[in-house]
């Protein structure tokens, strides 16, 4: 069901690699201007991702390893995309769900959504992905960014 | 008929991923038809508490809560979800 991502705006031109940041502050702003350069966010979705994120925080202790999942309002958003960063050395986010909880943020996916409820199917895979054995791993793994693109497609492709 | 509030920071994200997901526990212990799901920001759910069952909140339980709290991140990470499971299949039995 590869058709899970036919309604999202996705490929290797928005996987960042190598990632370094010393804050998730800094990450988050990283990852966003990717999405804002390719017109897919506006100019808003920056500040917003980094408001949003300081009052409902999204890292997530999976099984394997952190990820976080940053996201804001459809207001902020073109096109509906996601963007997904590997961080060179894992960053610090808050765990949601709680007031200071650290993670150790290894994947950051960065959701550029503007009709979550017609993406319900999509975002139940990528958490069912987050649920499974390798698959967070493997893709931490990935050497290139066509790696990563390819990777994160194969997510959605057994269900 | 339980009302079931489900909530997160915007009200559409992380609450739309996790809802078939309890949609699932619940019809599968028997509850097909017996629930009815709604989904707000976190920000409205104190207000609208007082005619809800129960809230599950991929947040931190808002303050001024009218009604139990579940809580909802481990249906988005597989870890830990037995407390959360459990606690939900009681507040259907009240």
């Amino acid at each position: 069901m590869s058709n899970l991502l036919n309604d999202m705006y996705f490929d290797e031109s928005l996987v960042v690699l190598d990632l370094e940041a010393k804050k998730s502050e800094e990450a988050l702003t990283k990852l966003a201007s990717v999405l804002q350069e390719k017109g897919v966010a506006k100019d808003s979705f920056t500040p917003a991702i980094l408001k949003r994120e300081k009052e409902y925080p999204t890292g997530l202790m999976c099984e394997e390893l952190a990820v976080a999942i940053p996201h804001t309002d459809a207001e902020h958003v073109n096109k509906q995309a996601i963007a997904i960063a590997i961080l060179k050395e894992p960053v610090q986010f808050v765990q949601m769900g709680t007031e200071s909880d650290m993670v150790d943020v290894k994947v950051m996916f960065m959701l550029a959504i503007k009709e979550p409820h017609k993406q319900m199917d999509f975002l139940q895979a990528l958490m069912f992905a987050f649920m499974s054995k390798d698959k967070l791993s493997t893709l931490a793994k990935c050497k290139t960014t066509q790696e990563v693109a390819e990777c994160f497609k194969g997510f959605f492709e057994e269900l | 008929m339980k009302n079931i509030l489900l909530a997160c920071g915007s009200g559409i994200c992380t609450s739309t991923a996790v809802r078939g997901k309890i949609e699932k526990i619940l019809d599968e212990s028997g509850y097909a038809g017996k629930y009815k799901i709604n989904q707000c920001k976190v920000g409205e759910a104190a207000a609208m508490s007082v005619n809800y069952d129960f809230l599950i909140a991929t947040t931190m339980a808002p303050q001024n809560l009218k009604c139990p709290f579940v809580p909802g991140v481990c249906f988005l990470t597989g870890v830990n979800t037995q407390a959360s499971i459990d606690a939900i299949l009681d507040l259907m039995k009240q």
